[in-house]
């Protein structure tokens, strides 16, 4: 399946330091046909296409967008979540990069679907460098252009934060620790009021959807999940890059055909917190329902250690939790332990029933998707790699 | 669905005030990180300053100065470099970059050069992965850097001293 | 929407019962006399949702839910004991111990110690991890003598003090396993800080806070300086 351009139609084709070359490819025209519908008219539409949240948790955007409309709140809030922390993920970045229009332009329909005066577009501290072409781009603009106002937020460097609650948090001034859901973020957001919080990504999505209309929309994809994704690829490939493919496009398309992997040994696709899979399924089809997450893909070839590669996720955990509950902030720290000693070869055969355990139960007791995620690769490269934490036991 | 919203009707209180409505609080962040630029760093000073000007502790502002990585308390170097440690960029060669800086430096990951005027640290992705393995001094980003790179890059920022070649 | 009542049906244990709506599901397992074990977790607190101990197994749920801050809803199937979640409360009792100090002998509170309890509830003797602990010098102050290196980050003295009190005195600072609870920019608890109205000692679960036992002493003339009679102010 060759590439399927939605999300980046506008990459490489508008200057994105210009709104008129913007306009020039139908810039704000999908927003001039959203304002002439009722706000509840757009939400339905978007909630017609089937659009799921890019983030990771697939959650529907129409469905997110309806609760908020429809929840009281003394103001409504749109966030767009634009602190991209995944490991191997650049995807928004390149977005940000070179179509800052059509993210506002997404932006801002959602806020006149929900009814918010407001969006923030949380930017990770890593991407200050984007900041000036940003502001630029947003005060060329206007805010009577887009009928809302947008204030870019910065981060100061926390993984968590991309986590909702962890924004909202940060957003408000304060340290980036996960709320606990219910409330979520519909109902009681940012300063407790409605807040509908979308990934870069999919907001990007939007405009096609308004443009073109859900039937399109959903003639592209697979079943349950229509649209397109776009993916980082990155590792052992020959052309590391942003490919954007149809869901259900098989893995090995993707990291084989596109960007060019020779002598595949797994893939982790969703970064740090993300799935391995082994070579022997590369014709895995990308879903939210397979693997997925943020859309983090990186490749390893044969030479690479799968024990090293779980290590290193789980040294990622261990500094980017946020050290409210225990399982995730003594956990990881444990799972690095266990990890550690195989490594240096004075682990024992129950140091890897441990790890089996304890992953297990962080899956099902943290209190944010961080801590929840954060073993997924010890799981799955002890399930499709196990002899290699067997050989590294102390006989 | 509908029996649920009858059930969430009556909510505790506590329910809603898991945060504050602490609106004048939102650019706090931005705040600290304004104090920590202008000042190179953020002393106790800063941050009583902070916590008089904002109306909240200081044990707050300390709390969320060493939360973030990007802020964090005591002198900053007036140069600082981060090179990304994560996995792919660890596929390219990040160690022998990393090392390279280290040698020219002359300081350790975490560290920072006696005259302040470098520091380093490694530091998880920071979405440079198309060509990697990248490095960032101060706001400048660099990708694909190779270990022969990193004195010129570093020495567009100020004369190194302390690094291996000055005590050779 | 639904009919508006004050009373909810829920299956607890696999048995229909009622439960106020708008309480947790922690406080409608205790009205119908089934006990969830707590640590951050107190009555006189909003909830925290840190420990995890308090997790139960909510059917539909793709995880554990936490008992403490997750409020009861119609039809709501709950199980408090199951293997599953007895399984992950010990599992987290052994992280919890496995950075604790084991001087369990010498502690102050080890009597009245809620992590000592409830680790001898869920059966956790010498626990399996092993890994570094958290080590920190003991701070006194006249009144109180704190020990970091016993504290689980449980944020009862910060919640006690700011919504009991209504002082604010302390905040959580760093992250992860360096997450350390502050005073000032991290200052020392060695002078008098506050008014010493010991309701972050009292809601301590562990021995991290405890009464200094000579603070009702008189003072000698030359220790009057650091440590005045308690004076009860308005």
């Amino acid at each position: 399946m060759p590439e399927c351009r939605i999300v980046l139609r506008n990459c490489g084709i508008v200057d994105p330091a210009s709104i008129e070359s913007y306009r020039a490819h139908g810039g704000f025209q999908a927003l001039r046909k959203a304002k002439q519908l009722t706000p509840d008219q757009v939400v339905q539409e978007v909630k017609r296409s089937g659009l799921r949240g890019r983030g990771g948790a697939g959650f529907p955007t129409g469905m997110k967008w309806e609760l908020a409309a429809r929840s009281p709140g003394e103001a409504h809030y749109v966030i767009c979540n634009a602190d991209e922390g995944e490991v191997g993920t650049f995807k928004d970045r390149y977005i940000l990069q070179n179509d800052p229009y059509g993210l506002f332009e997404g932006i801002a329909i959602a806020c006149h679907a929900i009814g918010a005066r407001t969006a923030y577009l949380y930017l990770r501290a890593e991407y200050h460098h984007l900041l000036g072409q940003l502001l630029r781009a947003l005060k060329e603009t206007g805010d009577a252009e887009l009928g809302c106002h947008i204030e870019v937020r910065e981060g100061a460097g926390a993984y968590v934060c991309g986590e909702e609650s962890a924004l909202m948090e940060s957003i408000e001034g304060k340290r980036g620790e996960a709320r606990y859901r219910p409330p979520f973020p519909p109902n009681h957001g940012l300063w407790q009021e409605p807040t509908v919080i979308n990934n870069v990504e999919t907001l990007m999505n939007i405009v096609p959807i308004i443009q073109n209309g859900a039937d399109w929309y959903k003639t592209i994809g697979s079943g349950p999940c229509p649209g397109t994704k776009a993916f980082s690829v990155t590792g052992d490939v020959e052309r590391p890059g942003v490919y954007e493919v149809p869901f259900g496009t098989a893995l090995a398309e993707l990291v084989v055909d596109l960007a060019g992997a020779v002598n595949v040994k797994a893939v982790q696709v969703g970064g740090a917190s993300g799935r391995v899979v082994p070579a022997a399924k590369l014709d895995t089809p990308l879903t939210f329902e397979t693997v997925l997450g943020a859309g983090a893909v990186v490749v390893l070839d044969a030479s690479r250690s799968m024990v090293e590669l779980a290590t290193q996720n789980v040294t990622f955990f261990a500094e980017e939790s946020c050290g409210k509950c225990v399982p995730c902030r003594e956990g990881n720290q444990i799972l690095l332990h266990l990890l550690t000693t195989l490594q240096q070869r004075s682990g024992k055969e129950q140091d890897i029933d441990a790890l089996r355990e304890l992953s297990e139960v962080m899956m099902i007791s943290c209190l944010c998707g961080l801590g929840q995620a954060a073993p997924n690769s010890v799981v799955d490269t002890l399930e499709h790699f196990g002899d290699e934490y067997y050989s590294m036991v102390r006989r | 669905m509908a029996n649920e919203d009858a059930g969430l009707r009556k909510q505790p209180s506590w329910y809603f005030t898991t945060a504050e409505p602490h609106k004048s609080r939102n650019d706090l962040l931005s705040f600290i990180k304004d104090v920590q630029r202008q000042r190179n760093g953020l002393s106790s000073e800063d941050i009583h300053g902070i916590a008089v000007a904002w109306g909240v502790t200081a044990s707050e502002v300390y709390g969320i100065a060493t939360f973030y990585s990007y802020l964090g308390t005591g002198p900053r170097a007036r140069n600082v470099v981060r090179v990304c440690k994560s996995t792919p960029c660890c596929l390219k060669g990040c160690d022998r970059v990393a090392a390279e800086v280290e040698r020219v430096l002359g300081i350790a990951d975490g560290g920072v050069q006696a005259d302040g005027s470098f520091s380093l640290s490694t530091v998880n992705c920071i979405g440079e992965c198309d060509r990697a393995p990248a490095i960032t001094v101060n706001e400048d980003v660099y990708q694909g850097v190779a270990a022969a790179d990193v004195r010129n890059i570093l020495s567009k920022y100020g004369a190194i001293q302390g690094g291996e070649d000055a005590r050779a | 929407m639904g009919v508006e009542t004050d009373v909810v049906d829920i299956i607890l244990n696999g048995k229909a019962v009622q439960a106020q709506s708008g309480t947790t599901i922690l406080q409608a397992a205790a009205a119908n006399g089934v006990a969830i074990p707590t640590l951050c977790f107190h009555r006189d607190l909003s909830p925290t949702g840190a420990c995890r101990m308090c997790v139960v197994e909510v059917a539909r749920s793709r995880t554990l839910v936490a008992s403490c801050h997750t409020l009861v809803t119609h039809g709501m199937v709950i199980e408090t004991h199951s293997a599953k979640v007895l399984r992950a409360r010990k599992v987290i009792m052994e992280l919890m111990m496995a950075s604790h100090p084991d001087f369990c002998l010498v502690c102050d509170k080890a009597n009245i110690c809620e992590m000592r309890a409830l680790s001898a509830e869920l059966g956790v003797g010498v626990p399996r991890f092993r890994a570094k602990k958290r080590f920190y010098q003991i701070e006194e102050n006249p009144y109180v003598i704190r020990d970091l290196s016993k504290c689980v980050l449980c944020y009862r003295c910060v919640k006690a003090c700011k919504e009991v009190k209504g002082a604010n005195l302390f905040s959580m600072a760093r992250r992860g396993f360096e997450m350390k609870v502050v005073v000032d920019d991290d200052a020392a608890l060695d002078k008098e800080v506050c008014r010493d109205c010991g309701i972050c000692i009292s809601h301590c679960p562990v021995g991290a806070l405890v009464w200094r036992p000579d603070r009702f002493r008189k003072p000698t003339d030359s220790a009057r300086t650091s440590c005045r009679p308690l004076v009860i102010k308005g």
